[in-house]
């Protein structure tokens, strides 16, 4: 499939690759690392994602100084029920997106640039980053910040974009310190400001409203409204979505990181938490163990759970006493509702010589409890990739 | 909010820790393992961290940063 990158982007890549190519500074015996991946998710919903990706990284010095490239395409083909409910069949798309970076250290200070630009039909996206990494403590502890900005336009497919074209900005300020503890232990924290400014609805997105004789009627039907049967006792109006124009984030994580000589492996836990202006609430937390199975085969197993509380204008139904009034916000994103998400995986890496690579798959459940679309639905998520260090 | 307060305050902590401990050269080759690494395998991790994006509404921390994609 073709890749269709725009001016700036290619701009960019043949700077980056013209730096990348200097007279080598690195003491690495292996400065470069030839990546390829994919990820398969595929869910109860009707959903499938084929992502492919390819990588190149280039070390430039031993302090964490390397230059890099990759491109990831998401062939996306749906029919779930953000789909169907709006009576529409199918339907299938390709994101592409390529992603720059660049980092070069001086004595304990690592700067760093970055720079992506993703393609879909109705959106495109272009991203700039800065970030600044110091190393103290004699190197036990590591403290960074960085900026991220991105720029995107939502568009509509099938509409040009000067009949529909709709801005946002995402910013995202985070500030981490890595602290090691002893030989064997590590600990991060991360805290990330995110301020998103613009559309934030989906434009295909419309809310079903219900006035209480359509609430009345269904209890009196004896039935839930849901998929098969809401077109029933909603208004005959189509609302658009609609959200607030601003999205303030707060989030901090830790990940605690154990060596354990006796399966000469670690433990890992992360522990997040997340809160914004819309009232939204979510808590995760991913243990995981790795242990070596061989000198060449690493193995690892992890559970994630995942708990959301809902933007504080979600509702199951938007019920109005007077069919001439919409409520103020109004959404039928499942992601801003209550529901949880538990994740079990494993994961297998082996390496030999110059070349490494790992086959992960993993199987999540997910129940929304007030979700008027869907009760809950299953994934299952295959991964797997190949390293060349050369 | 407390939540998040109280995590603030342990980041905090673990701040005032850096320079309390020194490790040694040679007592880092254990956190020079591969498992041991905080960022894992970049490329493997920035695809994961893209699809937990698109099934999620939490932004930032450890996984994506909000915008970039019109399947948030």
């Amino acid at each position: 499939m073709r890749l269709q990158l725009g001016q700036p982007a290619c701009l960019a890549l043949a700077v980056s690759i013209t730096f990348a190519t200097r007279d080598p500074v690195s003491a690495a015996d292996e400065p470069w690392r030839l990546s390829t991946d994919t990820l398969v998710y595929s869910d109860s919903d009707n959903v499938v994602v084929v992502s492919p990706q390819m990588a190149v990284r280039r070390a430039l010095d031993d302090d964490g100084g390397n230059a890099s490239a990759r491109v990831v395409v998401d062939v996306v083909s749906a029919a779930s029920v953000d789909v169907v409910s709006q009576a529409t069949k199918r339907f299938s798309e390709v994101r592409t997106e390529a992603d720059l970076g660049l980092a070069k250290s001086f004595g304990s200070w690592l700067p760093s640039v970055s720079y992506r630009y993703s393609h879909e039909p109705d959106y495109q996206s272009t991203g700039l980053g800065a970030g600044l990494q110091h190393r103290f403590a004699g190197s036990d502890a590591t403290a960074a910040v960085s900026y991220d900005l991105s720029l995107d336009t939502v568009g509509y497919v099938g509409t040009a974009e000067g009949t529909f074209s709709e801005p946002l900005r995402s910013h995202a300020g985070n500030f981490s310190l890595t602290q090691v503890i002893g030989p064997k232990a590590v600990v991060r924290g991360v805290y990330t400001l995110s301020v998103q400014d613009g559309y934030l609805e989906k434009p295909y997105r419309f809310v079903p409203v219900f006035d209480q004789a359509g609430i009345a009627a269904a209890a009196s039907d004896g039935v839930t409204i849901n998929l098969s049967n809401f077109d029933r006792y909603r208004l005959p109006e189509r609302i658009t979505e609609e959200v607030p124009d601003t999205r303030i984030g707060h989030a901090f994580a830790v990940r605690g990181l154990r060596y354990v000589e006796a399966i000469s492996g670690s433990i890992r836990a992360d522990v997040q938490l997340f809160a914004d202006s819309w009232g939204l609430t979510a808590e995760t937390i991913e243990p995981g163990l790795t242990w070596s199975a061989s000198q060449r085969i690493q193995m690892a197993i992890y559970l994630r759970s995942y708990v959301q509380q809902a933007a504080r204008f979600w509702r199951r139904e938007y019920v109005v006493d007077d069919p001439d009034t919409v409520p103020r916000w109004r959404t039928l994103d499942r992601d801003l509702s209550d529901y949880f998400a538990a994740t079990l995986g494993g994961r297998l890496e082996w390496q030999r010589g110059i070349l490494s690579g790992y086959v992960d798959v993993s199987g999540a459940v997910t129940a929304y409890s007030d979700y008027l679309f869907l009760n809950g639905r299953l994934a299952l998520v295959g991964q797997a990739g190949v390293r060349l260090d050369l | 909010m407390r939540a998040l307060q109280s995590f603030a305050r342990c980041l905090l902590a673990a701040a005032l820790l850096a320079g309390c401990a020194t490790t040694k050269p040679w007592q880092r080759e254990k956190l020079a393992q591969p498992s041991m690494k905080p960022d894992g395998d970049q490329e493997r991790e920035a695809l994961r961290s893209h699809m937990l994006g698109t099934r999620e509404g939490a932004i930032g921390g450890f996984g994506h940063g909000g915008g970039g994609c019109g399947c948030n």
